[in-house]
Formats: C-alpha cells, sequence, structure tokens
C-alpha cells in the first residue's frame, strides 16, 4: 500500500540543502556555486494570495499557476480511499515557453515537495534521480489519515488545508546550468 | 546483475527484468526492463541501507501525444514490493513519459534479502476518470543474489 517512510521526510534544512549540493555534484560532477550559474528562468513563487483560483480548491484537481501561462506544473487529484496523486509535469505553455528557449538536453534534475497542514509542516516528497524533462514526477499519497506532527500526533483530515510548495532544478548539462523552480498548491482535503 | 542500458544513468548495479505486464494503462502494454539501484543522496545517514531500488517500464505502443497531456492517475499503475525478510517498501514515486517511465523503490532491500516480489496492479483510476479497485495481474519474483527472475501465477498468491 502506498506510504511514505517517515526517514526519508524529515530532515534539517541545512543538511538538505547540502544534499542537494551532492546531487547537484552527482549529476555534473562540476562544482557549483549555488547562485552563480543559476537562471532564474521560472516566474516567482505563486504563493495562495497571489494566485486567481478561490481561496481554497479542493485537493481532488487541485493545481498551481507555476509556470507561463498559469496552466501550472504541479497538479493534486483523488484516486480514491483518501490516496491522492501529486504529480509535477511540464504542459504545454511551459515545453512552449520555457523548453522551446532552452536546449533540448536539459534534464529535470530534480523535484520536491514539501507539505504543509494548516500552515504546519506535515512531510516531503523528492524525486530521487534525474529525469528527461519530458517525463513527469508522480507520488501516490495516503493524505486522509497520514500521521504528522511532534511524535506524529496529528492526522490529516478531511477540510484541513493542505499547501505543496514545489521546488524544482532543471539543468542543462552542456553548459552545466540551473534553473531553478517554484511553486504552491493551495487546497482543501 | 548485469550492467544493462535500460538502467538509467547512476545506477550502481541492475538486474534485467523483461517482462510484460499485459495492457495495464489504458490500451498501452506495460514492460518492466529493469531493476536498478541508486544511491540515495537524501536518506538520512543513520540508515543502513542508502540506497533505493528503480524499476523501468516502457509503453507499448507509446502514449500519444494526447494522452501525455491528460489528467494523470489513470496512468500510473499500481506496484507493491515485498521481500523474504517482510521489509517494508515504498513504491508510491516515480516518474512517466510518452515512452514509459520507472517506479522509484524505497529502500534497496537489505544485504540479507534473498528474493524480491514485484506484483504489478492495475491503475486506481480507469482513462474515463472513474475510480476502481487495483487488480493484481503479474507478480514478478527477482532472486536477489542470482538475478534471475520468474513470473508467477497472481491467483495462486
Amino acid at each position: 500500500m502506498i506510504r511514505r517512510g517517515s526517514s526519508r521526510t524529515k530532515y534539517p534544512t541545512l543538511c538538505w540543502h547540502m544534499r542537494m549540493l551532492l546531487l547537484a555534484l552527482s549529476v555534473t560532477g562540476t562544482l557549483i556555486v549555488p547562485g552563480a550559474h543559476a537562471a532564474s528562468a521560472l516566474p516567482a513563487p505563486a504563493g495562495p494570495p497571489q494566485t486567481a483560483f478561490p481561496t481554497f480548491q479542493s485537493c481532488d484537481n487541485a493545481y498551481d499557476q507555476t509556470g507561463v501561462g498559469g496552466a501550472g506544473v504541479g497538479q493534486v487529484a483523488a484516486v480514491g480511499n483518501g490516496v491522492y496523486s501529486f504529480s509535477i509535469s511540464f504542459n504545454a505553455d511551459f515545453n512552449a515557453d520555457f523548453i522551446a528557449a532552452h536546449p533540448p538536453t536539459t534534464d529535470f534534475v530534480w523535484g520536491d515537495a514539501r507539505i504543509f497542514v494548516n500552515r504546519s509542516y506535515a512531510f516531503s516528497i523528492s524525486t530521487g534521480h534525474p529525469r528527461p524533462i519530458s517525463e513527469a514526477f508522480h507520488s501516490h499519497i495516503q493524505l486522509q489519515g497520514h500521521r504528522y506532527g511532534p511524535r506524529n500526533h496529528k492526522r490529516i483530515r478531511r477540510n484541513d488545508l493542505l499547501t505543496f510548495r514545489i521546488s524544482l532544478l532543471l539543468i542543462d548539462p552542456v553548459s552545466g546550468t540551473f534553473y531553478p523552480g517554484h511553486g504552491t498548491i493551495s487546497c482543501r482535503l | 546483475m548485469t550492467d544493462t542500458s535500460e538502467a538509467p544513468s547512476g545506477a550502481t548495479r541492475s538486474i534485467d527484468i523483461d517482462v510484460d505486464a499485459g495492457p495495464l494503462v489504458g490500451d498501452h502494454r506495460v514492460v518492466l526492463r529493469a531493476l536498478s539501484w541508486f544511491p540515495d543522496l537524501l536518506v538520512e545517514s543513520d540508515s543502513d541501507s542508502p540506497e533505493y531500488l528503480d524499476l523501468s517500464y516502457s509503453f507499448e505502443p507509446r502514449l500519444t501525444e494526447e494522452e501525455r497531456m491528460s489528467s494523470f492517475p489513470w496512468k500510473v499503475w499500481e506496484l507493491q514490493v515485498d521481500d523474504d525478510l517482510g521489509t517494508d517498501y515504498d513504491a508510491s514515486t516515480g516518474g512517466l513519459g510518452p515512452g514509459g517511465g520507472d517506479r522509484e523503490i524505497h529502500p534497496a532491500p537489505p544485504t540479507g534479502a534473498a528474493s524480491l516480489t514485484l506484483s504489478v496492479g492495475t491503475p486506481s483510476v480507469s482513462p474515463a476518470g472513474d475510480y476502481r479497485v487495483s487488480q493484481v495481474v503479474k507478480q514478478i519474483l527477482v532472486d536477489l543474489r542470482t538475478g534471475r527472475v520468474a513470473v508467477l501465477d497472481p491467483a495462486r498468491g
């Protein structure tokens, strides 16, 4: 059944950034100074107050406005029994306006979503290894009933407000340029 | 164990699977290609198994552009992973493109595990978007020591 291992979802922020750098090094074999080669190619994060969506869209078919044209790169959809599909994929707007403007060798190096429940951090989901940019990253999550919080005392319940904060890292391996991206999905379970 | 072109770059070892699981995603057959080991850079340092597995597969035929851009859940088939030690595996994440994709299996089997069973099931959502109970259609037994692969009859459990 679909479960998230707690060991993969809790780590200090500093440690997380160090591991992200290691991941980048493992891909390129090149030392990347954060910010030095990173191009700000994707729009800034679109938080809930900045979106055109109703404040609380349903978590069944919820999406963000990241990317060009506001079509979003992240989506949450119910698949039954409290299980939800979370996916990060690059839509037609994104393909036309972003990918077309960059080398076709650009890979989808890494994606991560930190999930907040009623504005409290609950857990995270990360990609394991680089994928072609034509692929989507997906995860099935047992959201309803998912334990979180100190000593896992809380459970996610219907009507909770969930926020998926998405971070992306795309790379052109030829030039070694990284393109960071962000997005936010807010929805009511 | 073999090195295979099917394995994504960065894999430390790989076992060829090459099992056709049938038309799981609409009319598209899912062909399991290879099981590969990857170092898990995001796992906590106190873990005794800092690796994970990746099961690559292809769609036959490929998804059309319309299908690629359509809603997501109907394209995600179910995967349950077990070993002879009773290890708890998480196979809920992966990648998916028009030609196929991969499923991440966390963690990698512990060194004492001798075999791994991959139970492949239909997606929980139909192409029309209706919920349905996933049915196991194929079980694959992987001998982790020899790399031999056997297909089991799921009806016999």
